[in-house]
């Protein structure tokens, strides 16, 4: 590893004056679980890094009726999984906090950093994209706020701007239930082959709300648009979720890598779309009874 | 002998008091570091150490001419440069080429990188197969074949014509890591006598102490070999790793060198378990009777020898399996390639060809209409069998009853189902449960007719306790453990007053090496004999001073007993040190002769036999596989220890069932793509299943108490088990490990609708 210049600032104007000032040489680091290791192999030499942890305005996690969730950039992944608030709002998020990475990893990694990452294979993204998740961007221009599957340009690349860094997240209150499930072959402290969310509500007995949201399918975590479609405002049979599960995996882009062929990963998307709509319609149809 | 003893090393590892080689220190001490030449197949041009000489912070920079004496290392064949020179070959990635010392880590590896290499590249020979062909490029100039193999009983032409069913098949096994927690290190230092210290976590400290010896011209006196706490073995530190370079840098420096693996160094340099090409031919009756078997296997070795010849020699005896077969013919090539070095690793060769012959025999099995269990009872060894290599088997054969055991336990827990028959999984269609069975044997101890042997210093004090020593390893397999007990239970001491000391080839005899499930049996023999010399010499001293026959006196909990007397153990070692008698006695303990392959005569001393059945659950639309329960029958002769039993059939499963569904040590035209933990799966705590152990004992009349080895058999049925079942559960059939989901779920797809694939 090249040595590096390393700043700790200790609040987030201070944090966007270095970013503006050491320029393109600086990188942000937040727990390092992915950055010091492409350092470590020699993809990337940064000049200074700048840490992010000890900005409080990173950190926290809040519920308002109105907004709904906010959870810091600088959340670890283990606060996350174990935030009572994140629980009552937003379950599938502790749960899916729960099948990333290990303990040791979670309680380093945050949430900012899965994301800025830019992982085709991030878990946080497809959960985040079907609860309608905003990511809040912060630079010397103030802030702006973007839909997070607007945030993933391609493997590694954001929507953030020359000076910009990811603030928080912004979760809306949400009357559906969300469901992430991950592919791994080793089931556990593995990235995902395929990941598939999706959000639904029942109403009547008719689907709302459907959002479907596929990770490690493509360059971006992306949505499956034909499948949300098909589905929205319809009463779900056992065949019309057979084809909104067909059509994701027509929607997405996979290839062939060490983890896993083109043709797997397609399939996987069809297997897991149908097997948490179908989770997800039984869990609502009950809920709607009661 | 039989009782559980935790082990005394447990504790400390827990809390992290124990010390590896990595946490000793030294004042002045320097990091070494090696340039590997990261091209698999070369000449190496050109070499310009001149920058990293001169980098600040750099003592000493060595390259090939500076070795003061054999370039090259080996266990077997001293083909491995220590490091390769100008105008030499590099034969795979790992290969050195430079070494650093500097007063830090960081200043060396910076030093590392401003070496100048030049490399004439050359054609790559990338797997065994490809390495035997006629136009195949040279890896060695004597040639690829590092050595054919045959076994050979019988008439095999005969038997394939008293055949009635023949099955014939092939299958393959990928290149695996031990992934040992602790990588290696190695830290040199010269003592003011001129010697020089090596501290290691070392398999076989002896043969450490005479290669490092070879390479610096010093005579192995000079060199002592300090072993440190292993973290981890599993056959994967019986080679040189660190130990020369670490030697070589303190003799140029006159400073204590530290060599440390990372991980990344650790999975490109040290010898993995061969990849394999099993042919598997058998020939049986209608009813099951098996009259021939031939096979023919490929072994990847690698770039050196190491112990590749002796593993693929294990391969081959085993690959017909714990049968009785009139007709055999067995052919191995061990193969040099441009790939890491293949050598020791736990099973020694019969992992991979018990896969492949267990494999065939439940294929035999369904090609015969019969149950796969009743086809192997039918065939199986037993004392009176005579096995592929000539050996007539007399006592210690408890195949059938591992057998029995596990198969009766099996269908108790299938509730009267047929156990290899799939079940669909209550309100989950896609789910489909079966069992799956295989059985193994393994030779303990080196066989072959080399000499096999342990000497074990026992010494008593005045104040009551015991001392062990031998240089063998403790690398997890819980050898103090069942030292201390031999030697409490000849001496009649308490546990907790013996002491054992390892690995220390100044202070230790030479245990032999760590290796071939050997060391309860040969090194345990020589404590056990050990001791009791030690004890008769007690004995004489007070039968003297009490005018009784040495047989008088007798020993209980730490006292001799004479006359009515009780003597405190360490009162009689007082007296014996007054008189001018030392109270140690070092036994040099033999173990039987063995004789070497094609001489028909007895191979092995002694071997284990065991028995597994693994319930899977295959997920017919994800490919995924759980392995629910494993029941494991182990003939170990002899229970010593009961939980470090435990502990090896735990560790076993689990080992095997990483190879059966995750591990694969990938490399690509001799490019290691697995060059990190990340990319090399193990399997994870929540792929354990629930393992059910049976112990059977058939005691072998050499082994201490009876007892045989545990440390690979444990292991070796467990990957054909599994697959067996995965073949119960979905009608797929793996040929080809480990069990990848992607080509399962394609299997079963192909089989339910041929168009999707
Ligand atoms: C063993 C292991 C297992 C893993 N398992 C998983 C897994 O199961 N699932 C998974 O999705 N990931 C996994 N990861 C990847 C990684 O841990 C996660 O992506 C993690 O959330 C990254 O967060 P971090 O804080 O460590 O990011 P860092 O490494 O600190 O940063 C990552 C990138 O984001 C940038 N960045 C960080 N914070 C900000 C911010 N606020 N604004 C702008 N840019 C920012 C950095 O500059 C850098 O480019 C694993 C990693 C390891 C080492």
């Amino acid at each position: 590893m090249q040595p590096f210049e390393y700043h700790s600032p200790r609040s987030l104007p201070e944090a966007l004056r270095l970013l503006q000032e050491l320029g393109d040489g600086a990188r942000l680091i937040a727990g390092g679980t992915d950055l010091l290791l492409r350092m470590k192999q020699g993809q990337l030499a940064p000049r200074a890094l700048i840490d992010l942890r000890r900005a409080a305005e990173l950190h926290g996690i809040s519920f308002s009726p109105e907004e709904g969730l906010r959870i810091g950039a600088a959340v670890t992944l283990r606060e996350l999984q174990r935030s009572p608030l994140v629980r009552d709002h937003c379950p599938c998020l502790c749960e899916t906090a729960s099948w990333m990475a290990s303990e040791q990893v979670r309680s380093l990694a945050t949430v900012g950093g899965n994301l800025c990452n830019a992982s085709p294979a991030a878990d946080l993204a497809p959960p985040l994209m079907v609860l309608d998740a905003q990511a809040v961007l912060v630079g010397p221009q103030g802030e702006r706020r973007l839909p997070v599957e607007a945030f993933f340009l391609g493997p590694g690349q954001t929507a953030l701007d020359r000076g910009e860094l990811l603030k928080e997240v912004l979760v809306p209150p949400t009357p559906g239930n969300a469901l992430y499930l991950k592919h791994a072959p080793r089931a556990f402290m593995d990235i995902a082959v395929v990941g598939v969310a999706v959000h639904l509500r029942m109403e009547r007995g008719l689907a709302r709300a459907v959002r479907i949201a596929l990770g490690a399918v493509g360059p971006t975590p992306l949505r499956a648009g034909p499948s949300e479609a098909l589905l929205e405002g319809s009463a779900p049979t056992a065949s019309l979720l057979e084809e909104a599960a067909d059509l994701a995996a027509r929607a997405c882009s996979p290839i062939d890598d060490l983890r896993g062929s083109a043709w797997y990963r397609r399939r996987m998307v069809r297997v897991l779309t149908r097997r948490a709509l179908d989770r997800l319609c039984a869990a609502s149809l009950v809920g709607e009874g009661t | 002998m039989g009782h559980v003893v935790p082990r005394p090393d447990a504790v400390a590892k827990v809390t992290g008091a124990a010390r590896f080689a990595d946490d000793y220190d030294f004042p002045g001490l320097l990091h070494g570091r090696a340039l590997r030449a990261g091209v698999p197949h070369a000449i190496l041009k050109r070499l310009d150490v001149a920058k990293a000489k001169d980098l600040p912070g750099v003592v000493a920079v060595l390259t090939a001419e500076d070795i003061p004496g054999e370039r090259n290392h080996g266990l077997v064949i001293h083909d491995w440069p220590a490091l390769v020179g100008v105008g030499e070959k590099v034969r795979y990635v790992g290969d050195a080429v430079a070494l650093v010392a500097a007063e830090r880590r960081e200043i060396a590896t910076q030093a590392l990188e401003l070496i100048e290499a030049e490399y004439e590249p050359l054609p790559v020979v990338s797997d065994p197969v490809q390495a035997r062909q006629p136009d195949a490029p040279l890896v060695h100039e004597s040639g690829n074949l590092l050595k054919h193999i045959k076994v050979r009983k019988g008439d095999i032409e005969e038997g394939f014509a008293q055949a009635e069913v023949i099955l014939d098949e092939v299958y393959h096994t990928p290149t695996m890591e031990h992934a040992f927690m602790e990588p290696e290190c190695s830290i040199a230092r010269l003592t003011a006598e001129g010697r020089i210290e090596v501290y290691v976590g070392s398999q076989i400290p002896y043969a450490d102490r005479d290669q490092i010896a070879r390479c610096l011209a010093l005579p192995p006196e000079k060199v002592r070999v300090i072993g440190t706490l292993i973290g981890g073995g599993f056959g994967g530190k019986e080679d040189i790793a660190g130990q020369i370079h670490a030697a070589l840098l303190a003799q140029a420096t006159g400073r204590p060198v530290k060599v440390l693996y990372d991980r990344h160094e650790s999975l490109l340099v040290h010898p993995k378990r061969h990849a394999t090409q099993i042919r598997v031919r058998l020939g049986v009756k209608r009813d099951g009777t098996l009259v021939a078997a031939q096979t023919e296997l490929y072994g990847d070795s690698g770039a050196y020898a190491s112990l590749g010849e002796k593993v693929m020699t294990r391969a081959t005896t085993h690959s017909t399996g714990p049968y009785i077969v009139p007709h055999v013919k067995a052919d191995c090539y061990a193969m040099y390639t441009n790939n890491p070095p293949s050598g020791a690793f736990r099973g020694f060769g019969v992992t991979q060809s018990c896969f492949a012959v267990e494999s065939a025999m439940d294929q035999l099995a369904e090609r015969l209409g019969m149950d796969p269990v009743e086809l192997r009872r039918k065939n199986a060894l037993r004392v009176g069998s005579v096995t592929n290599t000539g050996q007539l088997l007399t006592e210690s054969v408890g195949l059938l009853e591992c057998i029995d055991r596990v198969e009766a336990e099996m269908r108790r827990l299938s509730g009267g189902r047929d156990p290899f028959k799939p079940q669909v999984v209550p309100g989950a269609p896609n789910r489909v449960r079966a069992w799956g069975l295989a059985v193994a044997f393994k030779n303990t101890g080196l066989g072959g007719g080399a000499p096999d042997k342990a000497s074990a210093e026992v010494e008593l004090f005045t104040d009551g306790t015991a001392e062990v020593r031998t240089s063998s390893a403790e690398i997890g397999q819980g050898l103090v453990a069942v030292l201390q007990m031999i030697a409490a239970e000849e001496l009649s001491l308490p546990l907790e007053k013996v002491r054992v000391l390892l690995s220390d080839t100044d202070l230790t005899p030479d245990g032999g090496p760590t290796t071939a499930s050997r060391q309860t049996y040969v090194t345990g023999n020589a404590v056990r004999l050990a001791s009791d010399v030690v004890r008769q010499a007690v004995a004489t001293t007070l039968a003297e001073k009490y005018d009784v026959p040495p047989e008088g006196v007798r020993f209980v909990e730490g006292l001799a007993q004479v006359n009515g007397h009780s003597v405190p153990l360490g009162e009689a070692v007082a007296m014996m040190k007054a008189e001018g008698r030392e109270p140690k006695a070092t036994y040099e303990y033999w173990a039987p002769k063995t004789q070497p392959l094609g001489t028909g005569g007895d191979m092995h001393f002694a071997y284990s036999f065991a028995t597994q059945a693994a319930e899977v659950e295959v997920d017919l639309e994800t490919g995924e596989v759980r392995v629910l329960r494993v029941i494991a029958a182990n003939d170990v002769g002899r229970v010593i220890n009961p939980l470090g039993l435990q502990g090896q059939i735990e560790g076993g499963v689990m080992m095997g069932l990483g190879n059966a569904l995750t591990e694969e040590f990938i490399v690509e035209e001799g490019r290691v793509i697995t060059d990190r933990l990340a990319r090399y799966r193990m399997p994870s705590i929540v792929l354990t299943p629930q393992i059910i152990p049976i112990v059977v004992e058939h005691p072998t009349g050499e082994g201490p108490y009876g007892a045989k080895g545990i440390g690979e058999i444990s292991s070796i049925p467990t990957t054909p088990a599994i697959t067996n079942a995965v073949y119960h559960a979905t009608g797929v059939r793996v040929k080809r490990l480990p069990v990848d989901q992607d080509w399962l779920a394609r299997e079963i797809a192909r089989r339910e609708r041929p168009q999707d694939v």
